[in-house]
């Protein structure tokens, strides 16, 4: 019996080498393949048709007034279950105080930094329509911002003070860019909200506050210019306010920036 | 005798000399710690999350993804995204929907993708040193025993003595590597209870200049993905076993025999480490053990390497161990 067994472990082990080699000659194939990067690019394939849908197409002409949103997630409304955001919800509740039809483009992306923005104001057709904006909703730094998290302290010394000098830089040619294309626009610009309130992480509060009141201050240089504070918002109900993945606001957060937002701005309209 | 029935009898010696258990062994033990700790980790994430969220039950993981996938199909509309960036959200977009429509929950671990990371974790370090552990002792053996002398003595040329034993451990490297994904596949079918065999995977990246290039994604099966590393990783466990089948013919003890190929692994991998700059680094072998970090888009600590260059490398390093195994095997004295 126990001969048999050890006769039999050659051709047992000699089989199922030979059964598994196909497999690995295929493995080493698809391997050169795929870095090569030739393959059927099934991924991929259909990715150029959606590059050509633009925002819109048809012009319309009649309406009193066009509001833009550019900038981060938040402006296009992460989080938010009906997906309004808070520019969406600016549009609606501006809609119903002033009577008008309002048109709204949102031309945000997620995880935009300002040094992208600035990318994006060479646009040609941003700028067009930049031109014709009654108004513009903008949201930026929060991904700049997060991205000094995480640093150690010695790194961190001249992390932040090169992207807080880097941000005005930034901030101050974003606006320049905007007032050159449309002098009269009103701006409406965010101002940063905290995830932790708690005073554990000091550092990072003084930061973003810091961060907060450079825009504050660059923007008040600005006629036309107005900057929303978020921060005071989310203080006492930072857990009901925010959306699962803790970072973006829900739909009553970005109800209660919609809010504000449409108190500071409808008697500018009314105004007019 | 013919060379058949030689590989056959130094594949059956090294069956029976235990080593390739105790190979068995360390496998099971080691991937048993690792699925469990994969498992305990997720598990206490979820249950944190759902804490943080304020749901009993993380069965919400379908409103998430849900959630996720709506994100990035917004993302799709957005016409200033750039080319790069478009394909890879529409690689992940796929990636979130085959989760749905197959009910798998991707805040937990599935059994192929323990496979797969358990060979990309492993191609560097666990895997040489496992056969250099099966390697070592294929002659060097047959010194201290002194059995080699009995084997000269028989009327089989010197040369057919080695590449029997060559060819014998051609075969068992392979059955190492099938042991491996035997072993990792059974555990974590039982620990995570989820196949996923069929998730698309993203693969395809290139690092060009010291940029990931995502121009050319692509996405294949898991399953594949699996076939894939471990095939690479039969290619590492051929070289690294051809240079320790030399180093088992120069050096007489089995002990030194291991000590001598360990150091050079580990050590290698250190030297790349600090002098990374300098071009000589790319040519040795352990800079080129990492194969599948080409498919996942990892970047390389030294610059410049692509696959067919390090799979180049690694057989020219083999090639090169066999040379001078034969060599010395053929003419050297047997004293003592």
């Amino acid at each position: 019996m126990l001969k048999s067994i050890k006769k039999a472990i050659w051709p047992i082990t000699l089989a199922s080498v030979i059964i598994a080699l196909p497999f690995f000659i295929f493995g080493i194939f698809q391997s050169f393949d795929v870095t090569r990067g030739a393959g059927d690019n099934n991924g991929v394939a259909d990715g150029e048709n959606l590059v050509e849908n633009s925002p819109e197409e048809e012009e319309v002409e009649n309406e009193d007034v066009y509001v833009l949103t550019l900038g981060d997630s938040l402006a296009r409304g992460t989080g938010d279950e009906e997906n309004l955001g808070f520019a969406g919800r600016t549009v609606e509740k501006l809609e119903q105080a002033l009577g008008v039809p309002i048109r709204h483009e949102n031309y945000s992306l997620e995880g935009l930094q300002i040094s992208e923005m600035i990318e994006q104001l060479k646009n040609e057709e941003l700028l067009g329509e930049i031109q014709k904006a009654d108004m513009i909703m903008m949201s930026i730094g929060g991904n700049d911002l997060r991205g000094l998290r995480g640093l150690s302290d010695n790194e961190r010394m001249n992390a932040v003070q090169e992207a807080e000098n880097r941000y005005e830089e930034d901030l101050d040619e974003a606006i320049r860019r905007i007032r050159e294309e449309n002098p009269e626009v009103l701006v409406v610009f965010l101002g940063l909200y905290n995830l932790d309130y708690s005073g554990e992480n000091l550092e990072e509060t003084e930061i973003l506050l810091r961060w907060n009141s450079i825009t504050y201050q660059r923007i008040e240089e600005e006629g036309n210019f107005v900057w929303i504070p978020t921060y005071d918002l989310f203080q006492f109900r930072l857990s009901n306010t925010l959306s699962p993945d803790q970072l973006h606001p829900n739909g009553s957060g970005y109800e209660m920036i919609a809010n504000r937002i449409t108190e500071v701005i409808t008697p500018y309209f009314q105004s007019d | 005798m013919k060379l058949y029935s030689l590989v056959g009898n130094e594949v059956f010696k090294i069956i029976m000399k235990k080593r390739l258990w105790v190979i068995v062994g360390i496998l099971i033990i080691l991937i048993g710690l690792f699925a469990y700790g994969e498992h305990y980790t997720r598990e206490r994430t979820q249950s944190q999350i759902a804490e943080r969220i304020g749901i009993d039950d993380v069965d919400d993981w379908r409103e998430i993804t849900n959630q996720q996938l709506m994100d990035l199909e917004r993302r799709l509309d957005n016409p200033f995204i750039p080319e790069e960036g478009r394909a890879s959200i529409q690689v992940r977009a796929e990636q979130l929907r085959y989760y749905l429509s197959e009910d798998i929950n991707p805040t937990t671990f599935s059994a192929a993708q323990f496979m797969s990371n358990f060979m990309e974790q492993s191609i560097f370090l666990f895997l040489p040193l496992l056969i250099i552990l099966l390697a070592s002792d294929i002659v060097s053996k047959e010194s201290t025993t002194g059995t080699i002398k009995l084997l000269m003595t028989r009327p089989v040329p010197r040369w057919k003595i080695l590449t029997s034993k060559l060819l014998a451990l051609t075969i068992l490297e392979m059955i190492v590597i099938l042991l491996m994904a035997t072993i990792a596949l059974g555990i974590s079918y039982i620990t995570f209870g989820q196949g996923g065999f069929k998730e698309p995977v993203i693969t395809g990246f290139r690092i060009v200049n010291g940029e990931l290039d995502v121009s050319n994604i692509q996405t294949v099966s898991r399953g594949t993905y699996i076939l894939m590393t471990y095939s690479l990783g039969y290619i590492v466990a051929f070289s690294i076993g051809k240079m320790a089948l030399m180093v088992s013919v120069l050096v007489k003890s089995t002990a030194a025999s291991i000590g001598i190929m360990m150091s050079s692994l580990i050590g290698g991998t250190f030297l790349s480490f600090f002098i990374s700059d300098w071009e000589i680094t790319r040519y040795l072998f352990n800079v080129n053990l990492r194969l599948t970090d080409f498919l996942s888009g990892d970047l390389q600590p030294v610059e410049g390497l692509s696959l067919s260059f390090s799979i180049s490398i690694l057989l020219l390093w083999a090639l090169a161990a066999t040379v001078v195994a034969f060599g010395v095997f053929s003419y050297k004295d047997i004293l003592d």
